[in-house]
């Protein structure tokens, strides 16, 4: 299961609910199009273009408290730049995706908690 | 000697940045970042090198925030190109954002010719503490 730790974000903030609440929103409306880019970068075998995605996510899924999101990540980054094992991209590519839906649910949680 | 955000943030006043990053997430706090704490603060984003260098051909400047990974055209590759300016822009301050701050990758940097660099996700005081050092060290160099 994704494990969400929101302490790199309530610092950030300064703990300005307002701030945690749009940033949280900003990474749910964003993310999927990056993790979407990255399964068509896969397809295409554009290993460059999704080591270059990967990297890009990162901060975000730092932000959100992710670490393990953070963690694939970063080694799809690594094989992307290696231009090398789609087989091993394609699993960790998945893994992505799957801790992200599976951290969805807590942060629109959290979402709703700061909302009332 | 500045020691707190206040001092920092008061320096970087009507502070005019350049933000070149593809991340719209990243972006969109660093925008909002600057503006809570600097006043009359200015920023424009880039998506990528190639735009900022269309940017700063016509645009004035006081600092550049440069992310290193982009498409069409890297921080790096920005950075080279605008050192090689000869509009009088080629001597502005340029901050790499990173987030892989491996050694190679700082060193990567200042080869290439940026002044300083930050770590993304940032901590804002890091951020002002750093944007005030480098404009503190371009009125020294004028």
């Amino acid at each position: 299961m994704a494990e969400l730790n929101l302490s790199f974000l309530y610092r950030f903030t300064k703990g300005k609910e307002t701030k945690i609440k749009r940033y949280i929103s900003m990474y749910l409306q964003q993310a999927p199009n990056l993790l979407e880019k990255m399964r068509q970068q896969l397809d295409d075998k554009d290993y460059s273009a999704l080591a270059i995605t990967a990297h890009s996510l990162k901060p975000q899924a730092e932000f959100m408290g992710l670490l393990d999101l953070k963690n694939i990540l970063m080694k799809v980054e690594a094989l992307g730049k290696a231009q090398a094992q789609q087989e091993e991209l394609m699993a960790l590519v998945g893994k992505a995706w799957q801790l992200h839906q599976q951290a969805v649910p807590k942060l629109k949680r959290k979402v709703e908690e700061l909302s009332t | 000697m500045m020691n707190n955000r206040m001092d920092y943030t008061t320096k970087l006043k009507g502070l005019q940045v350049l933000l070149v990053e593809d991340n719209v997430f990243i972006a969109q706090i660093a925008q909002e970042e600057l503006e809570d704490a600097i006043e009359a603060v200015s920023v424009s984003i880039a998506k990528n090198g190639a735009i900022a260098l269309e940017r700063l051909r016509t645009e004035d400047f006081d600092i550049i925030l440069m992310d290193m990974h982009m498409p069409v055209m890297s921080g790096i590759e920005a950075t080279r190109a605008i050192r090689k300016l000869d509009n009088g822009k080629s001597k502005i301050p340029i901050m790499a954002m990173t987030a892989n701050v491996a050694t190679e990758e700082v060193d990567r940097c200042f080869a290439a010719g940026m002044d300083d660099f930050i770590s993304k996700p940032f901590k804002p005081e890091d951020l002002w503490q750093k944007l005030a050092a480098l404009m503190v060290a371009k009125k020294m160099n004028l």
